[in-house]
């Protein structure tokens, strides 16, 4: 792809992001498209083939820090940009070599992961385990440069990918160490700077949602980290963000109350940064279930009416359905069995059931910490009108270390458990679990879904990079990867070619079908 | 001034050599423990390299008179024996400059937070309707050893305190850090409450019950004396998720999955599962040997899972009766 084809990529996706599919010879943003849904359009692989599936190299990354890889790639000119903590590389989509790596000399922060790069024109950005969104170049690998956002003093990091929107760079921040505000920023593509602030939690008085708090205090450190890429609707100019969890994390006797915009799905828009609406998919947390899955964006029908949708599949083990113009639920739903809740409220959010919040003598929870979901991205598919999440049926035991009535940091945890995961197949109109295919092995990955009815995926640690018939479930092909799929598969078509590229643990593996 | 400058002074300075045999704190107590303060006064706060590299240098500046062998001497003895080690409290996380605490300075520190500190900011630092929570507060995050939590206290405070010594910072700030990370996970304080809360005589009713538990255990055969052998959150966490992995470590192996896998000509093989995923599965025979069969349609894969039972309770036992049992085998001594 040509400098000028870059740049007129970039002013169609700019002009067209509203018709949100991805372009057939790459995977421009985090999740393919704007939408969230990771579905490709592309059939050339498909169920009937599948078989014949083949590897086409990989590529495995080294330097301290640098696995697993949790990025998902962006492809774009034929060269896929990836990252993990204080790691960059180009590498040749084609031939899997490298054409440069950008180390990043850090001054701490979690090493969690990186969930990868955004890029614009010819500027990769990343985030830095310490605080920093940095501007590369995407020829030469070269820092062009930098910009601090968020406070390292204060246990923040940064492991989420920016999502480029026309004339924003959108970046979140992660942390659940010392008690801090989450946020979300927008950022000038071309130089960094500041261009609004959103925070999760009331930071001053008349601020809204202080009113579900017991003290501005405890709202303005209340956590509410925003760990995941937003999806973005142009046609409304409404960001999609979800929130994660409050804090003090566990314990939670000093912060009665709803703890809003934490556990949210929230519309904000993306010219002011104001809040349009909310829907809070964990009233109180007290489970570190933060609801930061990804919030995809479906243009479909709800009972016989054609609606501007937004899904998620919370980590609580709730499935909701919003209308994404007004934040309203048409469905709110288990897709998985949890026995935290006592039903919806009017508004279609969980009414927790107070007994299983953590206790001092231990109370059972279904789900566990990890959840009922996680980061690895769903998908949606409009071929089969199917929503897709990595899942877990899980238990665990929840415990209150500290009683006192001024609990700060976590205060308590869970121990030991159960669990059991697998791929939901939930029908987004109703909820409803069209099919369910569990693992043998354990673990969460991130999903695929294309037009030629498949779904790819890994199936945790049995340690392979699986094909599901994307109508049944059927598992089709499988490669092993010596670890467990580590991120979310990526495909696109190069010279009549389609590949499908996925990360497992420190590799990069690239698959292609040779027809 | 670094520490190549600091040797180059005290060389120019020198007077004598000390006496070969003389030990580290020896030099230490003669040079800096007699004119000017005692050596209980040096050891207050345990320092890194760098922070006792520049404690000498200002000690010259004030008019020491240490050699170059006793500087280099000096210096070793005290980075060596009154360092400061990183927190294992999440120690991965935050800034890599981020302060380490010296537990000595905190203990110290004790009775001056205690006079000047404790009554607005409480015991624990985190606040009271008359004073901030100091676990929160921006100057305590970024204070590195009194580096900002010195000119807050002098001329910020609300009630400003110029009064107190760089020493007494230092020492509060210890102690500050000291309950950032109290609150961090991994903290010492985190431990678990009373699980003993449950009626045992109700636990042993559910256990040769509803929860079906007799069929394979016996109080007076398998479970003789567990409430001596485990504590109660143990108890609970092995009855509950017998096959979780923390719960496998113990003496005796655990008892293995086993699979029966019928072939499409009706033949069957089994043995104790190995690997098995939508694709193969892999067993161990009877003989030792590892066999691995393809799956598919007309091959049934059947698994037996020694903790079924265990598994099956999780939707249906209730809180209740996990606490009761738990009392009961508590019970069992």
């Amino acid at each position: 792809m040509t400098r000028a084809f870059i740049v007129c990529f970039a002013i169609a996706w700019t002009l067209q992001a509203a018709t949100p599919a991805p372009e057939s010879d790459s995977w421009p943003t985090f999740n393919g498209d704007l939408s969230g849904r990771r579905f490709s359009a592309l059939t050339k692989i498909n169920d009937k083939n599948v078989k014949n599936l083949s590897l086409a190299w990989s590529y495995r990354v080294s330097g301290q820090g640098a696995a697993p890889v949790k990025a998902t790639p962006i492809q774009v000119g034929g060269v896929l940009y990836f990252s993990s903590p204080d790691h960059v590389w180009a590498v040749d989509a084609r031939t899997g070599r490298e054409i440069w790596h950008f180390i990043w000399e850090g001054k701490g922060g979690n090493y969690i992961g990186n969930r990868g790069v955004g890029v614009l024109n010819d500027i990769v950005y990343v985030e830095t385990p310490d605080c920093n969104l940095v501007a590369i170049n995407s020829k030469d690998g070269k820092e062009r440069w930098r910009q601090t956002i968020c406070d390292l003093d204060r246990y923040y990091y940064s492991s989420a990918a920016p999502i480029v929107i026309p004339n924003h760079v959108i970046v979140g921040v992660s942390g659940d160490d010392v008690s801090s505000a989450g946020y979300i920023e927008a950022r000038d593509p071309s130089t960094g700077a500041l261009q609004w602030r959103w925070y999760s939690v009331p930071q001053k008085a008349g601020d809204p949602g202080l009113e579900t708090w017991p003290s501005l205090e405890m709202a303005k450190y209340g956590g509410g980290m925003t760990w995941t890429p937003v999806t973005y609707d142009p046609e409304t100019k409404l960001i999609y963000l979800t929130t994660g969890n409050p804090q003090p994390v566990v314990a939670h006797s000093n912060r009665p109350g709803a703890n809003l915009f934490t556990a949210c799905i929230v519309a904000i828009n993306a010219d002011d940064g104001k809040m349009q609406w909310y829907f809070q998919a964990s009233p109180h947390d007290t489970h570190d279930w933060d609801a930061t899955q990804t919030a995809i964006l479906i243009d479909g029908e709800v009972r016989g009416e054609r609606r501007k949708l937004v899904a998620q599949a919370s980590r609580n083990g709730k499935f909701f359905l919003l209308d994404r113009t007004t934040g309203k639920a048409l469905v709110s739903s288990d897709f998985v069995p949890t026995n935290w809740s006592l039903g919806f409220d009017e508004k279609g959010q969980p009414i927790p059931n107070p007994a299983k919040h953590p206790q001092v003598d231990g109370a059972l929870v279904s789900p566990n910490q990890a959840g009922a979901a996680n980061w690895p991205s769903p998908s949606f598919s409009p071929a089969t009108g199917l929503f897709y999440v990595s899942a877990a049926h899980a238990y665990s035991v929840w415990y209150i270390y500290d009683a006192g009535k001024n609990p700060m940091g976590w205060g308590g945890t869970d121990r030991g458990g159960w669990a059991q995961h697998m791929v939901q197949a939930i029908d987004y109109a109703t909820g409803k679990v069209r099919w369910s295919h569990t693992w043998e092995g354990s673990g969460f990955s991130g999903l695929l879904s294309t037009a030629g009815n498949l779904l790819f995926t890994g199936d945790g640690s049995s340690n392979n990079f699986v094909a599901l018939n994307a109508t049944t479930g059927e598992p089709l092909w499988r490669a092993g990867v010596r670890t467990p799929v580590s991120n979310g598969p990526i495909t696109y078509t190069l010279d009549g070619l389609q590949y499908v590229v996925v990360a497992a643990g420190d590799t990069l593996w690239s698959f292609v079908m040779n027809e | 001034m670094g520490a190549a400058s600091i040797l180059v002074l005290a060389a120019v300075l020198a007077q004598a050599a000390p006496p070969a045999a003389e030990s580290g704190e020896a030099v230490t107590r003669r040079v800096c423990g007699t004119v000017c303060h005692n050596f209980e006064h040096v050891i207050t706060v345990g320092r890194t390299r760098p922070q006792w590299e520049a404690t000498v240098e200002n000690m010259i500046g004030r008019g020491a008179k240490p050699t170059s062998a006793e500087v280099t001497t000096i210096l070793d003895f005290l980075a060596s024996k009154y360092t400061l080690t990183p927190t294992t409290i999440r120690g991965g996380v935050g800034p890599r400059d981020k302060p380490m605490v010296d537990p000595k300075a905190v203990e110290r520190a004790v009775p001056l937070f205690a006079s000047d500190c404790q009554s607005c900011h409480g015991p624990d630092a985190r606040g009271t309707s008359n004073g901030a929570n100091l676990v929160l507060s921006d100057v305590v995050l970024r204070d590195r050893y009194g580096s900002t939590l010195g000119p807050f206290l002098a001329t910020a405070h609300p009630r400003p305190m110029p009064a107190l010594t760089s020493m007494q910072v230092l020492l509060l700030s210890h102690f500050l850090r000291a309950r950032v990370n109290d609150t961090l996970r991994g903290s010492p304080l985190f431990t678990a409450g009373d699980v003993l809360t449950g009626n045992a005589n109700a636990g042993e009713q559910f256990f040769k019950g509803e929860g079906g538990c007799a069929a394979c255990h016996s109080p007076s055969g398998d479970l003789a004396s567990i409430g001596r052998r485990m504590d109660p959150i143990t108890i609970q966490q092995r009855f509950l998720f017998p096959n979780n992995v923390a719960s496998r470590r113990r003496a005796t192996p655990p008892p293995q999955t086993t699979v029966t896998i019928t072939l499409p000509s009706g033949e069957t093989r089994s043995g104790s599962l190995v690997y098995i995923d939508d694709f193969n599965v892999s067993f161990r025979d009877a003989s030792g040997a590892q066999q691995t069969v393809r799956r598919g349609a007309n091959v049934r894969v059947v698994k037996t899972d020694p903790y079924a039972a265990h598994v099956d309770l999780l939707p249906r036992i209730t809180d209740k009766a996990i606490h009761d049992v738990v009392a009961y085998l508590a019970s069992l001594k």
